[in-house]
């Protein structure tokens, strides 16, 4: 049987060490990846291009990708 | 309420039969296919429907690639199930905890967050890892089979959607107890 006081003590263990810079990167990561999985399957490689890409997610979250400083695999599961 | 019923009534509560759809495919599923789309509500997870009902409802409107759907029967453990449906503290739990994080993550980032990211923080910041599934619910979206008349007010049709969608979500396998094929069917235009 779950003990919720200790699923809500360990929830606000992780919120108190929570800072807006650490709360912001991992809403971003998590985006940028649901963004690249829009591509569908594949693979990401580097490019000539010194150019970053700019990514708009919304209104006030913007990703810029430098393409020569990334270069991640990427490879999502067929979606069921 | 005597022994034996409460017995009953605790494990009949634990065990659930539950279904899964998913395309009919050329060999059958020996276990369910976990749904990674970005739009499952609770993540990446292993989806089940409370009611055949709606496991059939979701093959006809969204697992029609190859003509037919397919239904599995699974009989769940749900001891380790955060049930927002049906057990009121879990619900009062699960709501509290969901409008603190969101609350959290809408201060530090001005971003409101989905209920994916929600749960997808819970299980990752929280490491809520000993919560094998959650039971929640929406309401069909699907009027028509509806068994009563829609309300008319100031020239308007209200719709009571009485009925509940209830799914459950599974993190862990291990709480899947059997898994069977149950039935094939054609799909059939809802509209």
């Amino acid at each position: 049987m779950l003990d919720l006081n200790n699923l809500e003590k360990k929830l606000d263990k992780a919120l108190a060490l929570e800072t807006k810079e650490s709360l912001t990167n991992w809403l971003k990561e998590k985006r940028l990846k649901k963004y690249l999985s829009s591509f569908g399957e594949g693979e990401l490689c580097q490019i000539s291009s010194e150019q970053p890409v700019k990514v708009k997610l919304s209104a006030s979250f913007n990703f810029e990708i430098k393409v020569n400083s990334f270069n991640p695999t990427y490879n999502p599961k067929l979606a069921a | 309420m005597c022994v034996i019923k409460k017995l009953k009534y605790y494990i009949c509560n634990l065990i659930r039969t539950l279904f899964h759809t998913q395309e009919s495919r050329v060999q059958k599923l020996t276990e369910p296919i976990p749904c990674t789309r970005d739009d499952a509500w609770l993540g990446e997870g292993k989806y089940f429907w409370y009611d055949l009902f709606d496991a059939e409802q979701w093959g006809n409107s969204s697992k029609r690639a190859t003509g037919f759907f397919e239904i599995y029967e699974s009989e769940v453990d749900c001891e380790d199930v955060l049930d927002t449906v049906f057990n009121e503290e879990h619900y009062n739990f699960w709501l509290k905890q969901l409008e603190k994080v969101a609350m959290k993550i809408i201060k530090k980032t001005n971003e409101k967050p989905t209920l994916k990211e929600l749960n997808d923080y819970f299980k990752e910041r929280g490491t809520w890892n000993e919560v094998c599934g959650i039971i929640f619910q929406d309401l069909p979206t699907n009027n028509k089979h509806l068994l009563v008349k829609p309300i008319e007010y100031k020239n308007k049709k209200f719709t009571f959607a009485y009925r509940k969608r209830v799914q459950m979500v599974i993190y862990d396998d291990k709480i899947i107890r059997t898994f069977a094929f149950l039935t094939k069917e054609k799909c059939i235009n809802l509209n």
